[in-house]
């Protein structure tokens, strides 16, 4: 009989002793055998051979339980079963196992997007690095020779030497990719620039995701909510997001929410992915959002809408500012008391210093609207206003056909748009970061804001505004701190006594934690890693700030250069800088980074800083931009061939597992194994040159003859200890111990049982259950703890001297300066659906399913008019460079725009440049108030941003011919 | 006419153009040599190419009964399996190069289309629309096969070609009017999607369907009274053939797009749909009105608190829910025992 008959009949005796136990499958089943046997009668040999082949495709030696640990962020992470077979991983496909935690809501299934089906693909493509490369041309010559481990960990380790020895610690810089999971990997390396005292770089600041509308608002840019919890909204707004693209596994939600009922409003300058879900779509010309969010609010409060009981609470609305220096009154100008007590006018008619340590206004009633006259401390009398007075007047122009004209929105969809929101019971809004990269986008954030604080749309089912997306352990700093894990207690614990002090002098848990994290900036020394801005290091080490010293005239209303701004800003050490102005990195270390291709104005790093250094290494499982200007490249694990695990976002609040499904490829190893290895060779060398110590550049001594014991804790984590390393994370962790980290290899994935206290968590400042969509800030709105801001409320006057100097005291709108200078079109960037970062950029499955090439999007009219078709090549230039791109027309992008999706490598474009080239990503001056009591820097918000969107440019058609010789060289 | 016939339903407002089904099914069927360009699963920007492109314009099928002559689409309508010099640019050779598809620079491929769509700014559309084989009831493949080789499973209506009897001949190509068919060139044989047989006989859904991170897509039997696909075909039909003036009936079936409202220069709403209604009925025949309709009145119950059995049927809250009798895990399918493969 033939094989697959054979077969047919198991499977109907398997489906025969399961009997009519499932539903699912016997009859269908068992009448598919039998039918098989009547076939095989009538054709018998041929029909069983041709289907068994298909058979044979979808077979397998056995699965284990992955994930993808990359930072995709919004829609971060998804179960995966990883099928093996041969040694090889051949496939993958979604683990769908998450429960449903309430029965009205949609479950969490399937989870997974086309990048992350193909990840078993993209593993073993030729980008692919098998063995430690060592460039033995020119830097970028693309010459290398294959080496072993120990060749290249002890040149590196000698050159970590030389350069500790003679020039300092901070001169090894940890240049941190977005893929840093907060994990095994990175806690390696991590422990080791703690344990060395070299620098990390927070590499938010240089995506421009840094939200810092949020941060000036809520003093906290971690405001995010669970992704089923838009069910119970009303009116969804996707505002600056596309989550079509960026959102794939959470995007049902949205779909579904509609047929529950919600609305769905999208507002962007293109007709795009995300809008054709929509019920209204709102056109809006780039960069002039926050025009349009302030028509709306101008509505609210003219209209009477504004929720009082709710901004008197919770905002900073009521409280008295000076009209003669503009700055907030405080208790200190009234009768000699606090500085940092600042004042409102009761109903009462009494001047009451609002409560630092709690928002319960204990029968109090602030007023709202006021203007009057006060006595000074000092005998004088000045004329005070509420903020929500000088409000009202700075909203006063941003009238419907005003707005219109500032933003191209039709009044009368400008006026639709504002009658939805105000008449929504449940307002909610899909957060994404890229108004955050317009050089006003903090503006537009503080514009949108208003809508929601002032309609009281803030903590509660369906309603409130999503800043930045994270959630993580908190057993990771334990690991990386430089004792020993069992000389910690739990991180919280340790610091008992000093939270309960600071809570005595009215500061939140989460103020304390969150200022954890901007000591790792400011007072380093502290027992964690010490960190600096990336993006004030490409600046200022990078020479990025001269070519955005040189946007500053296209930026109307500055005070001083920009340069000028940033360096005394560097000295008054409001913006702290590791290595300081002048003491030149020796050794970038890229861990799962690639700023090569990422940095705006990127070309400028690679000519400033590269020849400065000693050595580039790249630690990557792909060669790529970046690679390619390497000095080593050292080939990592790819996600199936460890096991890890990586932070997450509240919307999906669930840890994700990785197992090692099969050996590293070639002589690929783990980040930990790497990095572990590296500190056994630098302590080998160390003893070899008879070299004990050296003193860190902020008077720590460096162990180096010893560094591999303390790197491995006397042996407990060796370089093979990548899983055990992770399981001891978690069980260190107050929000993931919960689950044994052998269930959760098992598993895949566990929820958290709560935020946690790591100081990228905490300002989510809610309450995480098991049975309900996670909600933010119900912290400050049901238990009236105040907010890490100034004031301690939600704040939208900055009386800062920066931010008072460029009219930014309160949210206002600014048309988006023409960076690049005086050209017709602005290129707008997206993230694209084909990659995330430029991990699939060059996956042949990915680039098949778009153009294969890179392309800017234009318009209809742009193109017809430049005589450019669709497929076209394009010159793009502007003052400051240009590229070249192929054409895709589309008429759903506005005239005027262009759509450029982001993380093209830079050797996919013919010739030099790409779309970062043209972008000088100028200085914005009220980023360097790091002065202010809430706008320093701390883990990834306060630090100044990257902006590309508002870059002009023009584009003109380029033949063939021209192109062909551009790539010929 | 099968006893049986298993069916899809792919509703368009659910599909976010992922191509997550495309690469789910790539990476199950067509990875082998010969398969390079081949995809039994498609998502296409509507209006546009589609693939193969232009294939709406290629004929076959039948009228008034009678079988249409087709063109059969070359390997270029598809779009050429781009191969990259990523080795030469990365590791030697060639640093200075430009990575791209070794072909020389493309002028079609299966997506290629993507988000572009019809009308103009600010009052353009389009949307998604994933396409595989439809199984169809009257499959014009099948009549076409000189060889009989193509046939429809008595027990669940699934159309194979039985590719060793499959000489080659690609009349079917010509036939089909969804250009559903590939040829592939290795082994000489017309293949298409197989409904995922080895799938669907262990009760796990299609690769593109389980895979799918939209939820788009319903499967079941036709006659299951209890089945989303009953539900929403015939129940409350709502969900439509595409292009049922080929005559073929198929068995993949639609929910019609909803859109945003155009407007004019003053932001008065021009039409509510957006998308033109004599397009959508050029798609999905004059039904499409009426179910449009039904989508947004009942949607409209949901919105003023009421309840609605298709709402909730669309929705799924529990995704197991839109595979009918096919919701076995595939990793608990025993395909390691002997005889399988490589085992």
């Amino acid at each position: 009989m033939p094989e697959g008959l054979t077969l047919s009949r198991r499977n109907f005796l398997k489906a025969g002793a399961a009997g009519a136990v499932t539903l699912a499958m016997p009859n269908f089943i068992a009448r598919e055998a039998a039918s098989l046997e009547a076939l095989a009668a009538q054709t018998p040999v041929e029909y069983t051979t041709w289907m068994d082949l298909y058979r044979s495709q979808w077979t397998w030696d056995r699965t284990v339980r992955g994930t993808h640990l990359i930072n995709c962020w919004y829609q971060a992470h998804c179960a995966f079963d990883v099928y093996v077979k041969d040694g090889l991983v051949f496939r993958e496909e979604q683990a769908a196992e998450y429960e449903q935690i309430r029965p009205e809501l949609p479950d969490l299934n399937p989870r997974g997007c086309q990048k992350g089906c193909t990840f078993s693909h993209r593993m073993y493509e030729p980008s692919r690095v098998t063995h430690p490369l060592k460039r033995v041309g020119e830097r970028g010559s693309g010459e290398w020779e294959r080496v072993s481990w120990d060749e290249a960990l002890g040149d590196i380790a000698s050159n970590f030497l030389d350069v500790v020895t003679e020039e300092g610690t901070d001169r090894v810089i940890w240049d941190l990719g977005s893929n840093i999971n907060i994990g095994a990997a990175n806690a390696a390396q991590a422990r080791f620039a703690q344990l060395t005292h070299s620098i990390c770089l927070d590499s938010n600041s240089n995506n421009g995701d840094g939200h810092r509308g949020a941060f000036e608002t809520f003093g906290n840019i971690y405001i995010e909510r669970g992704i089923e919890d838009y069910f119970y909204s009303d009116l969804i707004l996707i505002w600056g997001s596309n989550p079509l693209y960026t959102s794939i596994p959470n995007a049902h939600f949205f779909t579904e929410a509609r047929y529950n009922g919600t609305q769905i409003v999208a507002i962007s300058p293109d007709y795009g992915a995300s809008a054709i879900k929509s019920d209204l779509w709102v056109p809006v010309q780039p960069g002039t959002d926050a025009a349009l969010a302030l028509g709306v609010a101008r509505e609210i409060v003219e209209g009477g809408h504004v929720d009082e009981a709710f901004v008197r609470e919770q905002t900073d609305l009521p409280l008295l500012v000076r009209s003669d220096t503009r700055k907030l009154l405080t208790e200190a100008d009234l009768d000699g008391g606090d500085e940092d007590h600042f004042i409102y006018l009761d109903a009462s008619g009494e001047f009451i210093a609002a409560e630092r340590k709690t928002l319960d206004l204990d029968g109090n009633e602030p007023q709202l609207d006021v203007r009057r006259t006060v006595t000074l401390d000092d005998g004088s009398e000045i004329e005070v206003r509420s903020v929500y007075s000088l409000l009202r007047d700075r909203l006063a122009p941003y009238t419907a056909e005003a707005v219109s004209e500032m933003c191209g929105t039709p009044v009368k969809l400008v006026r639709r748009l504002t009658n939805m929101i105000i008449k929504a019971r449940a307002l909610s809004n899909v957060s994404g970061s890229s108004l955050n990269k317009y050089f006003h986008g903090n503006l537009t954030e503080r514009s949108m804001i208003l809508i929601w604080v002032l309609l009281g749309q803030i903590a509660k089912p369906g309603s409130g505004y999503s800043a930045f997306p994270f959630l993580a352990n908190d057993g990771w700093e334990d690991y990386v701190s430089g004792l020993r894990i069992s000389e910690r207690l739990s991180f919280g614990m340790e610091l008992g006594t000093d939270l309960l002090w600071d809570l005595a002098t009215g500061e939140t848990a989460e103020m304390f934690f969150k200022k954890m994290g901007t000591h790792n900036f400011n007072d380093p020394g502290s027992t964690l890693p010490i960190w600096t801005s990336s993006a004030l290091f490409w600046k200022v080490h990078g020479g990025q700030e001269d070519l955005s010293g040189e946007a500053d005239k296209w930026i109307p209303g500055l005070q001083q250069p920009t340069k000028a701004s940033l360096h005394q800003a560097l000295e008054n050490k409001d913006l702290p800088l590791q290595p300081p102005l002048g003491d030149d990195p020796r050794i970038l270390f890229h861990y799962c980074s690639n700023p090569l291709r990422a940095v705006r104005g990127g070309d400028q790093i690679l000519n400033v800083l590269w020849p400065k250094l000693r050595l580039s290494v790249v630690i990557d499982f792909r060669m790529n931009s970046t690679g390619q200007q390497a000095d080593y490249v050292l080939p990592a694990a790819a996600w199936y061939e460890t096991t890890d695990h990586k932070w997450v976002t509240p919307l999906v609040p669930y840890n994700h597992v990785t197992n090692q499904a099969v050996e590293p490829l070639g002589e690929s190893q783990t980040d930990f194994w790497i990095i572990t290895m590296l500190t056994k060779h630098i302590q080998e060398q160390a003893k070899e040159r008879g070299l004990e110590s050296v003193t860190s550049h902020i008077g720590k001594e460096i162990k180096l003859d010893q560094l591999y014991e303390d790197m491995t804790m006397d042996g407990q984590f060796t370089e093979n200890d990548t899983d055990k390393a992770a399981g001891a994370i978690l069980e260190q962790s107050s929000n993931l111990s919960h689950v044994s980290w052998e269930e959760q290899k098992e598993k895949g994935f566990a929820r958290y049982n709560s935020l946690g206290l790591s100081p990228l968590s905490i300002g989510n400042a809610g309450e995480l259950k098991a049975d309900e969509p996670f909600i933010p800030l119900t912290n400050h709105t049901i238990k009236k703890h105040p907010y890490p801001t100034q004031t301690r409320r939600i704040q939208f006057y900055i009386d800062h001297t920066l931010y008072l100097a460029h009219d930014e005291h309160l949210p206002r709108y600014k048309e988006p300066p023409s960076m690049g200078g005086n050209y017709p079109l602005i290129m707008t960037g997206a993230h694209t659906r084909w990659s995330i970062h430029g991990v699939w950029r060059d996956s042949k499955i990915m680039q098949r399913l778009n153009r294969g090439q890179p392309y800017m999007v234009i318009s209809v009219e742009d193109a017809e008019s430049r005589g450019i078709a669709d497929g076209d090549w394009m010159r793009a230039f502007n003052d400051v460079s240009e590229f070249v791109v192929r054409a895709k027309v589309a008429p759903g992008v506005q005239p005027g725009s262009t759509v450029m999706h982001h993380a093209w490598e830079n050797y996919q474009f013919p010739g030099k440049g790409a779309p970062r080239s043209v972008s000088p990503s100028p200085v914005n001056p009220v980023e360097l108030a790091g002065d202010h009591p809430h706008l320093k820097v701390g883990m990834l918000e306060g630090q100044p941003g990257m902006f590309d969107r508002d870059t002009r440019i023009e584009i003109e058609r380029m033949t063939q011919e021209a192109v062909d010789q551009l790539r010929a060289g | 006419m099968s006893s049986k016939q298993v069916a899809m339903v792919i509703d368009l407002n659910k599909c976010i153009g992922c191509q997550t089904c495309t690469v789910a099914c790539k990476t199950q069927w067509t990875n082998k040599e010969g398969q390079e360009g081949m995809y039994w699963n498609t998502v296409s920007t509507a209006p546009g190419g589609g693939t193969p492109k232009d294939w709406e314009g290629m004929g076959g099928g039948f009228r008034d009964g009678k079988a249409q002559a087709g063109i059969r689409p070359k390997q270029a309508d598809f779009g050429d399996a781009w191969e990259f010099n990523v080795e030469d640019v990365m590791f030697g050779g060639d640093p200075n190069g430009t990575v791209g598809p070794m072909e020389g620079d493309p002028i079609y491929g299966t997506n290629w289309d993507e988000d572009v769509g019809g009308g103009d700014y600010p009052n353009s559309f389009f949307f998604y629309i994933p396409r595989i084989c439809n199984h169809c009831t009257k499959p014009a493949c099948m009549e076409a096969c000189p060889r009989g080789a193509i046939y429809k499973r008595d027990e669940d209506g699934i159309v194979l070609i039985n590719e060793d009897h499959c000489r080659g001949f690609r009349f079917c190509q010509e036939a089909c009017p969804y250009k559903e068919i590939y040829f592939n060139q290795t082994t000489g044989t017309a293949q298409k999607c197989i409904f995922c047989l080895p799938r669907v006989e262990e009760g796990v859904a299609t690769a593109c369907s389980r895979q799918c991170p939209g939820r788009v897509r319903f499967l079941g039997f036709l006659d299951d009274e209890d089945g989303p696909i009953h539900k929403l075909v015939y129940k409350h039909k709502v969900a439509l053939p595409l292009h049922p003036e080929y005559e073929t009936e198929p068995n993949v079936f639609y929910i019609p797009p909803l859109a945003p409202p155009s407007f004019d220069d003053e932001g008065n709403e021009i039409d509510e749909s957006r998308i033109p209604i004599l397009y959508l009925i050029s798609l999905f025949g004059p039904a499409v009105h009426d179910s449009l309709e039904i989508i947004k009145h009942e949607r409209e119950l949901k919105r003023q608190g009421g309840t609605s059995e298709l709402m909730d049927v669309l929705i799924s809250r529990n995704w197991l829910d839109l595979f009918g009798p096919f919701t076995t895990q595939p990793k608990d399918v025993a395909r390691t025992l002997e005889g399988r493969g490589n085992a």
